[in-house]
């Protein structure tokens, strides 16, 4: 075992503004899934295994085994709450074998969570997905401040915020002032 | 402006990239004797349509398909959007 | 003096009395009240001064339309010059000055304009500021600038927040008055999800400033308890405050909501306004109409004002400029302002009606077949000058007026997508035409459809048809019984005669001599007519003027009004403040920053940040005994040439490229051969765009069979991934190929110089040696006891390097743990800056070459297009014009004296003969002063420069003045045999 410690990208910072608490999700690791040609009935059955359904457009499903996010046709993100440490691409590698190009993404995301009674509120201010009418498990890819993010709604008033690790405080920030401005 | 992407439903054009018209999808065959009179036409020349166009956008904001999106450049109306991955395999296929 | 012309009722809070501030005077309103509402219960009446001829103005109007009352509103940073007074609400301790005017507003000096008048016609400055021309910037423009404009900018920052966001809904409605409620109403019970937006802070329109619109019951109370309906359902939102500002393509309107306006100050953190963009499905345009005037003789005086104004201010505020007014109309609703004037008190000097048939009341005396030909009074009405229907003139004392000349539609955002209204000649009046923005329907006054009946019934019309589109069914729902009146109207533009000026435009003092003006000399095409005589070109964008000008126009050119047409409709529907179309995007907050692994490190490291696109890299890491940049520069170049460096590169773009078809898509993708790169190897690649032209470099390392990861540069990661999606999607969409964005993904450290694999040999697990891991080799590794990394021995400086990468969270472990393992060589931390002094001494490209015009043969670099196989830009890059013998080459230049800096951009010339762009013979891309060398050095492109090694040039740097000799070199100063990265 390597003695290189990861840190994430806002150290695992956990805020309340307001009404709205926001939360860095810390120890979550990441893989991109793309079925290869002629391989995707054997994807879609990994994922029904692994996830209970297979995630469409806007999609995600969760279990036992973390979640599956549509990113694009035939493509996946899955997380999994598990430290950096483990080799969750290889994994998932072994498992898929050459009927999925893997990559690992851990290191490519910050997970925000946001929860609060007024989530839509502030999620009107900070992109132009219709939070309103989405349900639980729906997602979609959008544009926070210029800033390219996955949102997955997890209920009502919960909702995670992938966001390019580089620009996490950025990201922060603009969270912050908007659960402020409320 | 509201593109209606094929699976991922209305969105909005801030989400997209340009490229230009949809003949890009024909590339000409580069060992063709007049190859680069084709690829010059394939890469300069183009109509400039009032009326229905096809051009290619790009979901850079979402989920990385190339789109063929035929609208209408009088009225904006945006006619049909279809995944330019199939258009092309159509057209590999119709050849 | 305190509110000695407040009125009995009206809808303002009485139990609370607010005091503010106009022009340094302390006076006191109530919650309710505007500040033009509440100034006019004070019993002032002049509240600015025109634009052009400084003539004393107060309200014309009692809304957005408002041509005149713009008051500078608060002070100081938080000052907004050119507010309505009719939309300001009114705070505790709202502060507001006048406009416009030298001296006091009462008595400006600036008045003795209005002398000169007769030579400030339409034109003026066309024809006055033509001659010298040599007078213009010194002293036309300086002078007109001066004049130019109501109030003044504070020109200070902007203290308050604005916010941005985004709405969605199933309908939109625009406007709140009987037509918008009713359709929000039916909407709301049907289950839609709907908007419901209002300029006003009171929701009502028409309800609000009229009595007698329902028969059985106040128009208030309805309004009260629709409104309060509304509210209670949740699928609908109310917004007060509220201005639809535009229509966009597809259903997107934005809109600006006053947060903060309304209160005294900006809660900290709040925003003062919000720009919202509303998607929606489909939209009810239920704007109302406004008032139109007629022009007369000094029809411009403080008390003359639409005579709905009269009424709303009357109704709503219970204020009225004076206590005896008179109506000027040519239709029946000036008489309704004159009944709801009289019920509030208020004495009736007579309404003037141009009809000969006008109604007659037992309550006022009515002047059939009248005009009002002329005003007087200096800083407000005084009396009018009537000629009533058998000649005879008079003279009729009061001091406040209204006037009506029917209703214009507020068609606005019908025509935001190049629509045009249409007339209809029955009403006298533009309707919306027929091309509307997709999924607009226009119900009640701003379709022409004018009693109240008509508007609720439209209301029901326009929610079923938007409901139906829907798939909504619309719910039955009881209509509150209204009145049904017929339009009666005589179009009625202006008085005739020659009694004086008559105004047509009020903000920017267009009167109708002017639209004749404009007519004699020319300019009688609509946009023709605006432009020269600024007709509704001022901050009301003509709202009160611009039909009225155009019927002018159409009556001296003898045509129909429809065929002299109308002019184009632009959003903003009204101002909006430039900070809230900037949102949070401001200063810092612009864009967002992205901070490289290593940030927090080199930060503790003191280093010397640099913007580099969206990143914040390190330029360089001066010591505490470091007094220069170049001293620090030139210490991290040398001590990677001598000892060991190491660098953060994780900006650089990265791609995994993965499946069966890989290497045959990179094969195209590359100008030059992929598919032989065996696995573990990393090949150096150029790619061209279509049309012949390098688009990016880097290098590409097959990992496995089916895997590839490519870099690209910094500046180019977006655009090359688009390209690559571009290629796999539209170009070989039958390839097994899958990408994925990886730059975030991995942190990534060249770790550079002679001792680098000492250093790295401490921290990978596996071994390093020359046989096992050779120049160009790639791996998959670990580091530090097993984490998983990848390898790359690749070089930009031209000494051993490697390149390391790690999952990004453990980046910043990483270069602690480099900087020890390389402490016993002084191992160096550099940033960008000695990157760039490397790689110009190694004669390496980067976007200062790659500058998109550059083809592979102008870097030297032409073989490396494959001629065995096809790739993108292959075909094109075999033009003539791409091709010539006088093309460009990379190569080298010193100067002649080492310690002459070398200027980028700057062109080379022949030794003798003329400088100028016909002798150009290249141009610098990239210098920096080279300590290995000890000389200033630099690269260029330069004609047939390959061939010219040892020639001598002169760099000409025509901006700095600056000419130096020098020498044409090899583009690689340094060992340009390569020895040292195979070492």
């Amino acid at each position: 075992m390597s003695d290189l410690r990861p840190r994430s990208a806002l150290d695992g910072v956990d805020d309340v503004i307001g009404t709205i608490r926001l939360r860095e999700v810390t120890n979550i690791s990441l893989v991109s899934v793309a079925a290869r040609r002629n391989s995707q009935d054997r994807c879609h059955a990994w994922l029904r295994m692994t996830f209970g359904a297979v995630p469409g457009p806007n999609g995600s499903e969760s279990s036992v085994a973390g979640t599956a996010l549509w990113m694009g046709p035939d493509q996946w993100m899955l997380s999994r709450q598990i430290g950096p440490d483990f080799d969750y691409a290889g994994n998932i590698k072994t498992e898929l074998d050459e009927a999925a190009s893997v990559t690992e993404q851990t290191g490519s995301w910050v997970m925000i969570e946001v929860t609060g009674d007024r989530l839509a509120d502030a999620f009107e201010r900070l992109c132009a997905i219709p939070i309103r009418t989405m349900q639980p498990g729906e997602a979609r890819r959008t544009q926070i401040n210029h800033q390219s993010c996955f949102v997955v709604l997890e209920s009502k008033s919960a909702a995670r915020i992938l966001g390019a690790r580089s620009s996490a405080r950025s990201l922060w920030h603009a969270l912050t002032m908007t659960a402020r401005a409320l | 402006m509201i593109i209606p992407h094929p699976l991922l439903g209305p969105r909005d054009a801030e989400e997209f990239t340009y490229l230009g018209d949809a003949a890009l999808l024909d590339r000409p065959d580069p060992t063709a004797e007049d190859a680069e009179e084709a690829f010059y036409e394939y890469l300069y020349l183009r109509d400039n349509v009032a009326g229905e166009t096809r051009e290619l956008w790009f979901h850079e904001g979402g989920d990385r398909s190339w789109l063929v999106v035929t609208r209408n450049t009088l009225t904006h109306e945006i006619i049909r959007v279809e995944l330019a991955r199939d258009v092309a395999l159509n057209r590999a296929a119709g050849r | 003096m305190s509110q000695i012309n407040r009125l009995k009722d009206g809808q303002i809070e009485r139990s609370e009395t607010l005091h503010f501030y106009f022009d340094g005077k302390r006076y006191s309103g109530h919650p309710g009240d505007t500040l033009a509402s509440a100034l006019l219960a004070n019993g002032v009446r002049l509240m600015g001064r025109s634009f052009k001829y400084h003539r004393p103005r107060g309200p014309f109007s009692s809304g957005s339309e408002e041509p005149n009352a713009l008051v500078t509103l608060r002070d100081g940073a938080r000052a907004e010059p050119n507010t309505r007074a009719t939309t300001a609400e009114l705070f505790d301790g709202l502060t507001a000055r006048s406009q416009n005017h030298v001296g006091s507003l009462r008595f400006d000096m600036m008045a003795i304009n209005d002398r000169l008048a007769r030579f400030l016609t339409a034109g003026f400055y066309y024809k006055t500021f033509m001659w010298p021309a040599a007078f213009w910037e010194k002293l036309y423009e300086p002078l007109i600038r001066r004049s130019a404009g109501l109030g003044a900018l504070s020109a200070l920052d902007d203290p308050d927040a604005y916010d941005k966001g985004f709405l969605h809904c199933d309908l939109l409605v625009v406007g709140a008055g009987p037509a918008g409620l009713a359709t929000a109403l039916l909407a709301g019970r049907s289950g839609a999800e709907v908007i419901l937006a209002d300029e006003d802070f009171r929701l009502g329109g028409r309800f609000n400033a009229e009595t007698g619109l329902l028969t059985e019951e106040n128009g208030v109370d309805w309004a009260a308890r629709t409104v309060a309906e509304l509210t209670s359902m949740e699928k609908v939102r109310i917004m007060p405050r509220t201005t639809v500002i535009g229509a966009f393509d597809h259903g997107i309107f934005g809109a600006v909501e006053r947060v903060s306006d309304h209160l005294g100050k900006t809660p900290a953190d709040r925003p003062r306004q919000i720009l919202w963009r509303i998607h929606s499905k489909r939209s009810i345009l239920a704007a109302g109409a406004t008032e139109r005037s007629i022009a007369f003789a000094n029809n411009d005086r403080p008390g003359i004002m639409l005579a709905s104004a009269l009424g709303a201010f009357a109704n709503r505020w219970a204020v009225t400029p004076s206590r005896r007014a008179a109506i000027f109309t040519n239709n029946d609703s000036g008489h309704r302002v004159a009944a709801d004037l009289l019920a509030k008190g208020i004495g009736i000097a007579g309404v003037i009606d141009t009809r000969d048939d006008a109604p007659v009341s037992k309550d006022f005396e009515v002047f059939a077949d009248a005009q009002v030909l002329d005003t007087s009074g200096r800083h407000g009405l005084r009396s009018i000058k009537v000629r009533d229907g058998s000649g005879k003139l008079m003279s009729i004392e009061c001091g406040a007026l209204g006037v009506s000349g029917g209703w214009n539609p507020n068609v606005h955002l019908s025509c935001h997508h190049g629509g045009k209204p249409v007339w209809n000649d029955e009403l006298s009046v533009f309707v919306p035409g027929p091309k509307l923005p997709q999924g607009m329907t226009v119900i009640g006054a701003a379709a022409g459809r004018f009693s109240t009946h008509e508007a609720l019934a439209s209301g029901v019309e326009g929610a079923t048809d938007a409901l139906g589109s829907l798939g909504l069914k619309a719910q039955a729902i009881d209509l509150p019984e209204a009145e049904d009146a017929p339009v009666e109207i005589t179009p009625f533009w202006h008085v005739g005669g020659d009694a004086g000026r008559a105004w047509i435009d009020q903000q920017n003092d267009v009167t109708v001599k002017d639209i004749s003006l404009a007519y004699q000399e020319g300019f009688r095409a609509v946009e023709h007519l605006k432009r020269y005589t600024t007709l509704g070109m001022a901050t009301d964008q003509g709202k009160t003027s611009n039909v009225a000008g155009l019927a002018i126009m159409a009556e001296i050119a003898r045509k129909e009004i429809p065929e002299v047409g109308s002019t184009v409709y632009r959003p903003p529907y009204t101002p909006v403040a430039i900070g809230a179309f900037a949102g949070r995007a401001r200063g810092k907050d612009f864009r967002p920053t992205r901070l490289t692994p290593s940030h927090d490190w080199a930060k503790e490291r003191g280093a010397v940040f640099v913007e580099a696109g969206n990143w914040m890299r390190a330029q360089y890491f001066p010591t505490s005994s470091e007094t220069n940049w170049r001293q620090t520069v030139d210490r991290e170049a040398l001590a990677v040439r001598t000892s060991v460096g190491v660098c953060d590169v994780t900006t650089l773009g990265k791609v995994d490229v993965q499946g069966s078809d890989a290497a045959e898509f990179l094969n195209l993708v590359y100008a030059n051969g992929v598919l032989k790169l065996r696995v573990g190897k990393t090949r150096y690649g150029i790619m061209l765009r279509e049309d012949g032209i390098v688009m990016d470099d880097g290098t590409a390392a097959r990992l496995a069979e089916t895997h590839f990861v490519v870099t690209t540069t910094t500046a180019n990661a977006v655009p090359v991934y688009r390209h690559m999606e571009f290629v796999r999607q539209c170009l070989c969409p039958a390839m097994d190929v899958q990408l994925m964005s990886t730059t975030e993904a991995w942190a990534q450290f060249t770790v550079a110089g002679p001792r680098s694999r000492e250093v790295l040999a401490k921290i990978v697990d596996q071994d390093l040696s020359n046989g096992a891991f050779p120049f160009m080799a790639c791996a998959n590794v670990t580091v530090s006891g097993g984490l998983r990394a990848r390898l790359f021995r690749i070089s930009f400086s031209g000494e051993l390097a490697y390149e390391i990468a790690v999952p990004t969270p453990y980046g910043d472990a990483l270069i602690r743990r480099i900087m020890e393992a390389g402490e016993e060589f002084q191992i160096t931390p550099y940033g960008i800056e000695a990157l760039g002094v490397l790689r110009i001494e190694k004669g390496h490209p980067t976007g200062n070459e790659l500058n998109g015009t550059t083809t592979a043969l102008n870097l030297g670099l032409g073989r490396m297009v494959s001629r065995k196989k096809d790739c993108i830009g292959k075909v094109l890059s075999r033009r003539e014009g791409l091709n010539t013998l006088d093309a460009l080459n990379l190569i080298g230049i010193r100067p002649l004296d080492p310690e002459t800096e070398l200027r980028a951009g700057g062109h080379l010339m022949a030794l003798g003969g003329t400088v100028d762009a016909s002798h150009d013979q290249g141009y610098v891309t990239s210098a920096c002063y080279s300590p290995n060398l000890r000389s200033h050095i630099a690269l260029a492109y330069l004609k047939s420069g390959g061939d010219r090694l040892g020639e001598h040039l002169r760099l000409v740097s025509p901006l700095t003045r600056e000419t130096v000799e020098v020498e044409v070199v090899s583009p690689h100063f340094v060992d340009p045999e390569g020895s040292r990265l195979r070492e």
